[in-house]
This record gives C-alpha cells, structure tokens and sequence, in this order.
C-alpha cells in the first residue's frame, strides 16, 4: 500500500508528531508580561475596592458604606433629611447609637476551612467624601446634571417599588456622583446605585472583580451583566457589627455599565439569584416600567429618618403632623428600641411613623400613618389559611389581613390609620394582635 | 524548590514565586491551548486568561502537590469554553492559511511532507470528541499521568484509560485511511 510503514510504537509516533505539531508555533512572552501587568494593576486597584468591597460585605446594605455610616452620625446629630437603610444592623446602630459602631466593626475573611473574623479599621476618609442627601429631581433632572441617562425604573422584577432616592455629592468639587434608589417589599428591599465620574470606575471594577470574586457574565443586547458572587458576609449575634460573627452567608449582586454610569444592584434580606437577575436585567434593557419620578408635596418627611430614643411623642407628632399612640412598652415583653419617622411609601403625599419593638425573641412593627390602611391588598390566589375579615370588638373596628403566610392587625384611631404585624413569623391567634392593639389604642 | 513549596509561597502572595511558577508552566500550557484550538492568538488568550484564575484561586488550592492537575483543570475548562465560543468564528490565521493554499504558496515537498505525517496525526485528533481530544493531548503531549487526567478531568482513572485506548482506536483507523499502517502493541486493538 502507497505510503504504508510499520511503527511498533504508535503512542511514540503520536507523542512525536504532538511534539513536532505544538513546537510550530513560539509562545509569546508577551503573554506573560501582560499577565503581570494585570496582576500589578489589579493589586493596585485591589487595595482600594477591597477595602470598600470589604466593608460593603460587612454592611448588609451592599452598597454605601458612606450612607451608612454618614447616616449614623447624623442620627446622633439629629440633623433632618437623611436615609438609613432597613437592615437589621442598621436598626441595632439606631437603637443603640453611633458609639457602638465606632471605629471598627467585625469583618469575616475566608479561609481554607471555613472563615475567621478580624476586627476592620474604619478610616475617616470613608465617611466624609460625599454628601448623601434625599433627592426629589427626576431621571431627565438628573442625567442633564451628571451628563449621561439615568435610569431608575419605578418598580424592579418582583414586586420591589420604588420608595425614595439620595443623591451622593462629592465634598471636593460639589459634583453629583452616587444616586442611590432604594426598594421595598415586605420585608425584603432592593437597593440600586447608579455612579458616575470617578466613582464610576466600574472598568477598573469589572477587572478587580474577575481577579478576586466569583462571577458569570451574560450579555442582553449591548448590555454586559456580571452577578457577583460578594465575598462571604458575617452572620452577627443580635445583627450587632462588634460582636464576633457566628457563620457566613453569601450574596450575589448585579453590576453593569450603561452610557458611562456603572449601575450596582443588590438585595438586602437574602440572596440575589441568577434567575432574579436575569429578569431584572430585562426590563432594563427594555426599560419596561416608567421611571420612578414623582415629585412629593411640601411638608412630607422626604427622607426615612431613625430618630433617637429619647424623642418624646410630642416630638415626633410634630414631625409628622399628626396625633400618635406609641407606648413605649406592650406585653409579652415588647419594648420599643426603634423610631423611624418619614413618607408613607405608598401614599407620598403623607407622613408615616414606625416603630419596632423587640422581645429577644421577634420584632413587632407598628405603622401609623395618615394615609391610608397601611395594608397591602394582593391578588392572591385564595390560600386556605386566608382568613381576612373585619372584627368588631366594643366600639373599635378592625381589619384582619392575612398575606404571605402572616397575617396584619390594621385599625382607625383619630382619623390615623394604625397597623401591627410580626416581621417575622405570625400571631399566635387574632386575640393576641387585639390585645396588644387595645393596649396600644389605650396608651 | 520544589513545586509544592513554590505553590505556598504564592499563596502567601510572593509576587516572585507566582512568576517562576507561571513561567514554568507558560510554554507547554500555550502550546496544550494551541493543539486544542489549532490557533496561536486563542491559544495565548485561553492561557492568559488561566494563569490569571489561577492567580485569584490558588489560596483556595488546599493541596499544593496537586497543583499541576489543579491548573490543568483551569486550562482544559478554560480551553473547553473558547473553543465552544469560537466554534463557528474565523481567525486571520485560518485566512492567511487558506489564502496560501489558493495561491499555491506551500510547495509539493511540504504539502507531502505533512501529509504524510504530523498533519495525519493532527487532523485525525481533530477528529475524535473534545474530551477525547484533551486526554490524548494531556497525557502524549503534557506528560500527565492517568491519575493526574483524572484529577484534571474529575473522572475516574478507569475513564481516562478507555478514553486513551478509544482515542487510540480511532487514531489508528484514521490514519489507516490514508495509508498508515500499524501492527504491534499501542494500537488500542486489533487495527
């Protein structure tokens, strides 16, 4: 046969011809060089993100380290028209004041057999370049002022409305740079932060990203989405930021880059998933809500503002505008450790006071707000736990709700509409809600 | 030092050791890329594209004596992922490579002389699955031994063992269409 020869060794032949195959072609050493450049540069630029990432991780608000901790000083302050978050740590700062945060918190780093946790410095320059402050302008408003389009949907997949927004000005040259949207379902919240400038620097962030946090990317349209898997959170005993942390947990968030601006996306009570992601990507590409422009009327506590626990009720009825009923104490141990005061989410021409009071065991929150039964009425498929109805007891009427597994006591004093429900778990029988409603109404 | 020792310097972040280690591995690495993609430009990117992986992860590497198939596993996954992505994509160096053939630039003596051996080998490779592919190119080219293959690959070692002698087996049968012909032991069976 043409061409036909004997080789007794055939994995020496392919061996061989791998060898003479691959030797064609001369690695390029500028291939390594580069990988040292990127690995320089990443260093550089690690230093600084992992600090912040650092930081972000040990809030449960992803985000703004410089809201949060700005918020804090604030509080003790008391200066008005500032936003806190509605995480648990951020409760347990309000509830407790600045001088438990100060100047360091707990940090948890991975290790190879699971986590160890370090105290983490936090420096002064993280809190005093941007002024974070409430904003009513509108996305046209605003993307004339920064110079590229914002876009921050009034609703995000999952039934997240939008609450309120603040706008981050740099110290330095005045410059709007932070816009940060926030988000609200029960229980749950979403916080979006649209950055521009250099605080955007979301190139050198995509790189930081790939060469320290575990990422996918996917593309919609000329969009690029990277869902970060965040470098492991501590799990804090009573959500308290200086008390060694008992576990970790792990959050994704969405970033991506649109007409200059770097949007960030993250959820605060659990995990953001793919899915999740995915479809909240979408209605960004496709802009599928409106924006979320609305402009309040005068006299509404713009901003959510937790207030110190020495307000007096006359205090607070003064900000609100309204008579309240806030006892300090109610049975099974309930004693208020948090005051917030700021606009009805869902009615924004009105005021709204909440307050949490803690037991050790759950939180129960009560909402009084002028502008209507603070109570969400879903479309729901009809559950057979579903005992929503009115209950008339003496003079007093009382709404009933039950929705998501838990079920909300809602009741009229004074032309104020009242509100009471456990953040988490449920009653354990409509006679338990009106007895703390009674004594609430009685106060 | 051995590579061990390197591999705990690195991940203590001694910016010298990762530069030895990766330098040690550059070459054969690109050059594993290069027998998988059949492209000089994918190949150098797949590999940039691992060393930098492997830089970010290797804290997480719990045994570094198991480095090499750690950072093959990287490769391969990263490899297995251009390759798909390039699938149905043109490179310059596939036009100029099929501008010269139309131009009749490669003379009779070299067309024949690759036909007639390292184009045979490799265009039958090209043949057989991906992961068959990868094992024969890990363990003829990269000298990585059964265990090791199975370790990059996260198999057992019996798979990689018939997945060597399927490869061999299909190797031998393309290259019998061309008029090869092969007796003794390596064939895989009876070809």
């Amino acid at each position: 046969m043409e061409a036909m020869c004997e080789i007794d060794n055939f994995e020496e032949l392919i061996r061989n011809e791998l060898d003479i195959k691959a030797n064609k072609i001369d690695p390029s050493e500028k291939v390594l060089a580069d990988v040292s450049e990127k690995i320089k540069n990443g260093n550089k630029q690690s230093s600084k993100l992992r600090h912040r990432r650092l930081l972000m991780n040990a809030f449960p608000v992803n985000l703004n380290i410089k809201t949060y901790i700005a918020a804090a000083i604030v509080f003790v302050l008391m200066a008005p028209g500032f936003t806190m978050l509605f995480s648990k740590e951020a409760r347990v700062i309000a509830a407790e004041g600045i001088e438990r945060i100060g100047k360091w918190i707990y940090v948890v780093q991975r290790t190879e057999d699971g986590f160890d946790s370090v105290k983490y410095e936090i420096k002064d320059d993280y809190v005093s370049d941007l002024n974070f402050d409430y904003t009513g302008m509108t996305d046209e408003e605003l993307s004339k002022e920064i110079g590229s389009e914002v876009y921050m949907p009034s609703e995000l997949w999952g039934g997240y409305k939008f609450i309120q927004r603040n706008k981050g000005v740099s110290i330095k040259d005045n410059k709007t740079v932070d816009i940060t949207g926030i988000y609200s379902k029960k229980n749950d919240g979403m916080v979006l932060s649209i950055r521009s400038g250099s605080y955007a620097q979301i190139d050198e962030y995509i790189e930081y990203i790939k060469m320290n946090e575990k990422y996918q990317m996917y593309k919609v349209k000329d969009f690029e989405f990277y869902w970060v898997e965040g470098s492991p959170q501590g799990i804090y005993p009573d959500h308290d930021l200086q008390k060694k942390p008992v576990g970790i947990k792990t959050n994704h968030y969405l970033i991506w880059k649109h007409d200059g601006l770097s949007y960030e996306l993250s959820r605060q009570s659990q995990d953001f998933d793919l899915y999740s992601a995915k479809e909240i990507t979408k209605l960004f590409v496709n802009k599928t809500f409106p924006s979320c422009d609305k402009k309040e009327s005068v006299g509404v506590i713009r901003s959510q503002t937790y207030l110190p626990q020495t307000t007096t009720i006359g205090e607070i009825e003064e900000m609100v505008g309204f008579k309240v009923k806030i006892p300090e104490k109610i049975s099974k141990d309930y004693e208020l450790k948090t005051r917030l005061v700021g606009m009805d989410p869902f009615e924004k021409d009105c005021n709204m006071f909440t307050g949490k009071y803690e037991n050790g065991k759950t939180v129960l929150e009560l909402i009084i707000t002028e502008g209507a039964w603070p109570m969400q009425e879903f479309d729901r498929i009809k559950d057979p736990n579903d005992d929503t109805r009115l209950i008339v007891a003496g003079e007093s009427e009382y709404k009933w709700t039950y929705a998501d597994g838990s079920h909300m006591l809602g009741w009229k004093n004074d032309c104020v509409y009242y509100c009471i429900h456990l953040e988490s778990g449920d009653f354990d029988s409509v006679e338990e809600a009106l007895k703390i409603a009674n004594e609430i109404g009685n106060k | 030092m051995d590579e061990a020792e390197l591999v705990l310097k690195c991940q203590k972040g001694d910016a010298e050791s990762f530069n030895i280690l990766f330098r040690n591995h550059f070459n054969k690495a690109v050059r594993y890329a290069y027998l998988i993609t059949g492209r000089k430009d994918l190949a150098e990117d797949i590999v940039q594209e691992a060393l930098l992986e492997c830089y970010r992860d290797i804290k997480y590497l719990k045994q570094p004596s198991r480095f090499r198939a750690w950072f093959y596993r990287i490769l391969v996954r990263t490899s297995w992922r251009v390759k798909a992505k390039e699938k149905n994509r043109v490179s310059f160096e596939d036009l100029s490579e099929s501008n010269e053939m139309l131009n009749g630039q490669r003379d009779f003596d070299s067309l024949m002389e690759s036909r007639e051996s390292n184009e045979s080998i490799y265009s039958a490779l090209n043949k057989l699955s991906l992961p068959l592919r990868t094992t024969v190119i890990l363990h003829y080219y990269n000298d990585l031994s059964v265990k090791e293959i199975a370790q990059t690959l996260n198999c057992f070692q019996g798979t990689v063992k018939s997945r060597l002698h399927n490869a061999r087996k299909m190797l031998a049968k393309e290259l019998q269409k061309d008029g090869f012909g092969f007796e003794g032991k390596g064939c895989g069976s009876n070809v």
